[in-house]
């Protein structure tokens, strides 16, 4: 019997230990030196300051400003040595930047917002992508014409905070998201919609919805619902930095974001050799996938009307439906607190003076 | 008697005095944590309480997927065991094949039997029914086979065909090695339909509410779907216990 | 005169070894066995005397050679189901209680469940067990195991009663008692008894006739009559007569 019991108290420790690892848990904090706040342009010893950045997501044109930055050394002008630390399905940017992994991260800003609101000091200063780049997709047969037709179907999405633009246009269109339809977790291929497993998909305009072009696809093959013309739409790729690091760091992070904007508004100039650029640093998707991506996430970067210079604007606007979505569709259970301490404009303002 | 409430007393002691110190930031102090990185079990449980029905269901979903596909593996990997010890020339050959499955990591299967299998439910069964499959064939294979010197010279000696053999001997002599395989297949039934839930094309069962709640921040809420995991486990492994020590009376493991 | 009972005609077994020196554990072994005839088959460890007994109860091949019963072979006598074997240990399955462990070959044999049951509570008093039906094996003492799998052999009610030195775990006081209960058991029967044991007094206080082996190869080195009257008792073990049967055996090991 004893030992019996002995396996059964292993047995527990082994389940609770394995739960448990399936969330990556960050490691402990480290300071990370930095020029300080004097305001000295330049590293006065002429050593570059280190600063890692923390993607979303894996390698690819979704990033590319800033591999054209490194790329042609606007980092180095300012006096940093930039390490880009690629992102995953399970590395999460808000527990990576808490944590000291990363100075700096790149996150969707609804996802932000709720590590806000659950007490991490974590603060927005910068906000890339203008457009939210959310697609639902259907093939033209499955006869999905618009949002409400989406009654009955099933529809996937990657959850873990992607779902909330999905769940406000059906809201919007009078269904109910338990009752009405079936939401599956989706995978990050597309297989599920192109074996027909599923009747929509979660898209992303600059990647999925290239992916099924690639597959053979035509755009006269399926039907899109675009977030934007919704009214639905959620701020996505935005910079965000812990508050205790930007305290110490003003600087170092405005010079960052004058690099950043430099390499973005290149990169949006010319997607087809910014492309080129992330195929370079990281093969690890095509060279025609990296260019298509360019190209679209050019169109999220420096919409139509928009001024390059203004590239990392904060549209206040924005950032309330943002909140605004957040809260009605239950990702916020009380509405986000907008402030200086979440939200600021002021280094953009500073890294885009004349 | 007075000994049982002992050995009972001093692991609950030690299980109390744990999540007390949990509960009064110990550990947080230790490990640099904020309390909303490692939620206090207050928080948990209010949370828990407040979501418990939805809990309880996602805990039904993936119990059940774990335990059905507990029962085919289990099944097949003891039809496979019998094979090897029916037909031991050709029937070995499945004894390799599935050890050489027990080696896929269950991370990597997942995503494997979700390209065959469109359904969570089915996807979840098959990856439980992989990782079931080689503990129970490789257990029951050494109990079908491991028998006591002579005892199958008395089964000859009355001129006993092979499958009274198997049925008065071999099966009841595997029982306690098919228990031990139940014993390890319960744990790693639920290891597999939660890590199977984390990939799989569905939105209910305990793994996904831990997956999306930790992505999402909400952690007490994801703590509280891993503390129903692990309740499930225990109750689980105790059903187990129980039965085995009804049906191994005999065994001097059980005095 | 009679055919014998069993005839065992230049029986050698070879037991291959990886080296290349094969081990010889019998070479040409010759002897009848007659009906009724209680034999046992004395030698020390080596000399081959389980691997006979074992070829006689078809549980092994001879590399050559024959063993003729009734005219027909070991396996016909096997498949009729006419032996009763005693092992080295009890070879009780421990999920069976002691009488269902009594009961199991009369199962296979298709015995009638009603006159199952009126031998084993027989048999259970024979071997002194009759308290203990109900136990499993765990809850017995080794003699009391080895006991039970006595009865069990006992119970088929067997043409040949063969024994592999049933009783060499036992302590001496057991020994003889078991010893005694065995002849009066045999008395009542008079079945055919081939008893295995290295136990020289023990196979002169059973046997009608000893057939000494030698190792090394294992072959045949005397067969002893034994003319003692019977039925014997454990008193007789203090006759000289007993003495020098025990003398004649064990002076027979030391001229090889």
């Amino acid at each position: 019997m004893k030992k019996s019991k002995l396996t059964s108290v292993l047995a527990v420790i082994m389940l609770i230990l394995l739960v448990a690892t399936g969330c990556s848990s960050g490691t402990s904090a480290t300071s990370t030196p930095g020029a300080g706040t004097s305001g000295a342009e330049k590293n006065a010893s002429g050593k570059l300051d280190k600063v890692t950045l923390q993607l979303k997501w894996l390698p690819q044109s979704q990033f590319m400003g800033y591999y054209v930055a490194k790329a042609k050394g606007y980092y180095k002008d300012e006096g940093i040595d930039l390490e880009i630390l690629p992102g995953g399905s399970d590395i999460i940017p808000e527990q990576q930047v808490y944590n000291g992994v990363a100075d700096i991260g790149v996150t969707w800003v609804s996802s932000l917002m709720k590590y806000q609101s659950q007490g991490w000091g974590l603060v927005q200063v910068g906000q890339i992508f203008q457009k939210s780049a959310m697609l639902l997709v259907s093939k033209t047969s499955a006869g999905i014409n618009s949002a409400a037709d989406l009654k009955g179907k099933k529809v996937g999405s990657w959850f873990g905070g992607n779902e909330y633009e999905i769940y406000a246009l059906l809201e919007a269109n009078g269904l109910k998201k338990d009752t009405d339809l079936k939401l599956v977790q989706q995978d990050y291929t597309m297989n599920q919609l192109l074996n027909n497993e599923i009747d929509a998909a979660s898209a992303m305009t600059y990647n999925e919805y290239g992916l099924l072009l690639e597959s053979g696809l035509k755009d006269s093959d399926l039907h899109v619902i675009n977030m934007n013309d919704a009214g639905v739409a959620m701020l996505e790729d935005c910079l965000f930095v812990n508050s205790d690091w930007i305290a110490k760091n003003q600087d170092l992070y405005v010079r960052f974001l004058k690099a950043s904007i430099k390499g973005w508004a290149e990169a949006c100039a010319d997607p087809e050799a910014a492309g080129k650029v992330v195929f370079d640093a990281d093969q690890s998707v095509s060279l025609s996938h990296q260019v298509y991506m360019a190209k679209e996430v050019a169109k999220l970067v420096v919409p139509k009307d928009f001024d390059p210079a203004n590239i990392g604007y904060i549209d206040m606007d924005a950032i309330k439906q943002t909140a605004d979505l957040a809260h009605k569709y239950g990702l916020l259970t009380k509405p986000a607190v907008i402030s200086e301490d979440t939200v600021t404009s002021k280094y953009w303002k500073e890294a885009t003076a004349k | 008697m007075k000994n049982k409430v002992k050995n009972l007393l001093w692991p609950l002691a030690f299980g109390i005095a744990l999540i007390l110190a949990w509960q009064f930031g110990v550990f947080h102090k230790i490990l640099d944590l904020k309390p909303f990185q490692l939620p206090v079990p207050t928080e948990i449980a209010s949370t828990l309480a407040a979501n418990l029905p939805k809990a309880l269901k996602d805990c039904g979903v993936t119990i059940s997927g774990a335990l059905i596909g507990m029962i085919i593996g289990s099944f097949m990997g003891f039809m496979i065991a019998a094979m090897a010890t029916f037909f031991p020339k050709w029937g070995y050959g499945g004894m390799i094949v599935v050890t050489a499955l027990n080696a896929v990591p269950i991370v990597a299967l997942s995503p494997i039997m979700n390209l065959w299998f469109s359904t969570g439910m089915a996807q979840k069964i098959a990856v439980v029914t992989v990782v079931c499959m080689a503990a129970m064939a490789i257990n029951a294979y050494s109990g079908l086979n491991n028998l006591n010197p002579y005892s199958i010279d008395l089964m000859h000696s009355v001129a006993a065909n092979k499958w009274t053999i198997f049925r008065k001997l071999r099966l009841p002599n595997s029982l306690p090695h098919i228990f031990t395989a139940s014993k390890i297949n319960i744990a790693s039934s639920i290891i597999a339909a939660i890590i199977s839930e984390y990939f799989a094309a569905s939105t209910s069962g305990l793994g996904f509410g831990i997956k999306d709640n930790l992505r999402k921040a909400e952690m007490a809420m994801g703590w509280s779907y891993i503390v129903v995991a692990s309740l499930a486990g225990v109750i689980l492994y105790c059903i187990i216990l129980l039965v085995e020590r009804d049906a191994l009376k005999w065994h001097a493991s059980q005095k | 005169m009679n055919a014998a009972e069993i005839q065992i005609k230049n029986v050698s077994m070879v037991y291959p070894v990886n080296n290349g020196e094969d081990i010889l554990a019998l070479t040409d072994v010759n002897f009848d066995i007659q009906e009724g005839e209680f034999i046992s088959l004395l030698g020390p460890s080596g000399c081959g005397k389980t691997t006979l007994l074992r070829i006689i109860a078809d549980l092994l091949q001879p590399t050559s050679g024959s063993v003729s019963i009734r005219g027909q072979s070991p396996r016909d006598i096997r498949m009729q189901q006419k032996y009763g074997i005693v092992f080295q240990s009890p070879v009780l399955y421990d999920w069976r209680t002691v009488r269902r462990n009594i009961c199991m070959p009369m199962e296979i044999m298709g015995i009638p469940k009603k006159e199952r049951t009126t031998r084993i509570t027989r048999m259970l008093e024979l071997v002194g067990l009759q308290d203990f039906g109900y136990k499993y094996p765990f809850e017995l003492s080794g003699g009391m195991q080895q006991r039970v799998g006595i009865a069990r052999a006992l119970a088929l009610n067997p043409e040949f009663l063969l024994m592999d030195e049933p009783f060499s775990a036992l302590d001496e006081f057991t020994r003889e008692k078991l010893n005694e209960d065995l002849l009066s058991i045999w008395s009542k029967t008079k079945k055919t008894v081939i008893f295995v044991t290295h136990n020289i007094p023990e196979s002169v206080f059973l046997s009608d006739r000893v057939v000494v082996l030698s190792p090394h190869p294992g072959r045949i080195s005397a067969i002893v009559d034994i003319n003692l009257p019977r039925p014997r008792e454990n008193s007789i073990r203090e006759t000289s007569e007993f003495y020098e049967y025990v003398t004649k055996i064990r002076r027979s090991f030391e001229g090889v």
